[in-house]
């Protein structure tokens, strides 16, 4: 018998003309890298990589619900037209050039939206997760950071990334299990547009809501 | 059996990586096929296709194969004779000149996609421990030139321009971001650029330069 083969996913980008492929909750496509592919407003898709380049200018909103879990308010890039989405592509570069420009050319910048500190244990600086949202850039386990609050620096590096779903700090034996599970920590990434959380080791940190967290 | 390339004349080795069979049985050396890439890009894609390995059999013994999903790369110049594939040759010349117009003085152009960090675990399985050496994977494609290891490529920003050494180049094979070494790559292919030093600098949508 001849065997069929048919193309998954959301057909060809619109920009890069690229295929346009979705991750999804299971089989073979959990493992594919990246953000997802998107069907913009008008039918037309938007590949992994275009939806990296346009993420910086059209972040993802998120609020939370009653049971303080994260949800997608709106994904601007959902209600872009083709049009709008190749018209964006050619600003995407110096819009994020006058982003870099307006927080001092950092490579990458991280917006505070709450923290929580948990006890790092015996003799141990206690763990402090930061809630948030990166503007621009990418962080990656083992970053050295400043953190800006208040006009006071701190530096700090980062011991472990994940998804912000719920506001729950990280104490030390989900870090220690972190550590143990993450195989690779080069998928464990913050990227420009989405909402994740960092986490680090430091006394004294205090945040607020607007604090940055700068790489340089 | 040894058999000469359609476009160029060259005799093919058996066996030869990045050989094209075209639709009418004859072959593209791997030259030639680089040449027209820059037009007839790869298509890195997920297909549904029938599984290899059984799930269950039949009464009569048969294996009964399920359908799975596998990523796939699509060649576009299979779908074409040799007539077609001259003619594209000949396209493809024409942009490559075009693009070489437009990057004047440029030995080759990278647009990137992203880029990732990678980490070597010096622990064990239970207790890991990440090196600290920086390795940095740039995804992205070659869109003017040739680009070789060990070239310096320039990111230019508002601020000021950045460099860095290429240590290793990676054929990009599927969707995974699994590759092969390369020595080369050329315009229209989609490679990974290995870093050893930080490139949190590069984001994704900026161009690289080799000059």
């Amino acid at each position: 018998m001849a065997v069929r083969e048919k193309e998954v996913g959301l057909g060809s980008c619109v920009i890069c003309g690229r295929a346009a492929l979705r991750a999804r909750e299971e089989g073979e496509l959990t493992m594919l890298e990246g953000p997802n592919a998107l069907r913009l407003k008008d039918g037309g898709s938007l590949c992994g990589s275009c939806v990296r380049k346009l993420r910086v200018m059209y972040p993802v909103q998120f609020t939370f619900d009653e049971a303080k879990r994260l949800v997608v308010k709106k994904d601007p890039l959902v209600e872009l037209s083709t049009e709008e989405a190749v018209r964006a592509n050619a600003e995407a570069v110096s819009f994020r050039e006058d982003m870099r420009e307006h927080y001092g050319f950092h490579n990458a910048v991280f917006s505070v939206d709450a923290m929580a500190e948990s006890k790092g244990g015996f003799l141990q600086p206690p763990i402090v997760t930061i809630f948030g949202q990166v503007l621009y850039g990418s962080f990656y386990m083992q970053d050295e950071v400043t953190i800006k609050s208040g006009g006071n620096e701190i530096k700090a590096a980062i011991e472990a990334i994940d998804a912000y779903e719920h506001r729950i700090p990280m104490d030390a034996a989900s870090l220690k299990e972190w550590i143990r599970r993450t195989w690779d920590p080069g998928r464990a990434v913050a990227e420009n547009g989405y909402p994740c959380k960092l986490v680090v080791l430091g006394k004294g940190i205090s945040l607020k809501p607007g604090d940055l967290v700068v790489k340089d | 059996m040894e058999q000469n390339c359609c476009c160029c004349g060259r005799p093919i080795p058996d066996n030869e990586y990045g050989t094209v069979r075209l639709k009418d049985g004859q072959l593209v050396c791997r030259d030639c096929a680089d040449k027209t890439r820059i037009l007839y890009p790869f298509r890195y894609t997920y297909v549904l296709t029938k599984g290899t390995i059984a799930s269950g059999w039949t009464r009569k013994g048969e294996a009964i194969y399920d359908n799975t999903i596998q990523g796939q790369r699509i060649d576009p110049l299979k779908e074409m004779t040799a007539e077609k594939f001259r003619a594209a040759m000949e396209e493809s010349l024409k942009a490559a000149e075009a693009q070489a117009a437009l990057y004047a003085g440029a030995k080759a152009v990278i647009e990137v996609d992203y880029v990732r960090r990678y980490f070597a675990n010096i622990g064990t399985k239970e207790k890991p421990k990440y090196s600290k050496r920086k390795r940095f994977g740039v995804f992205g494609k070659v869109v003017h030139g040739e680009l070789i290891t060990g070239a310096e490529v320039v990111v230019s920003h508002k601020d000021k321009e950045y460099s860095a050494k290429i240590e290793e180049l990676q054929d990009r094979v599927g969707t995974y971001a699994a590759g092969a070494p390369v020595g080369m790559a050329s315009a229209g292919k989609e490679v990974i650029i290995m870093f050893g030093q930080g490139m949190d600098f590069v984001y994704p949508g900026d161009t690289m330069i080799v000059r």
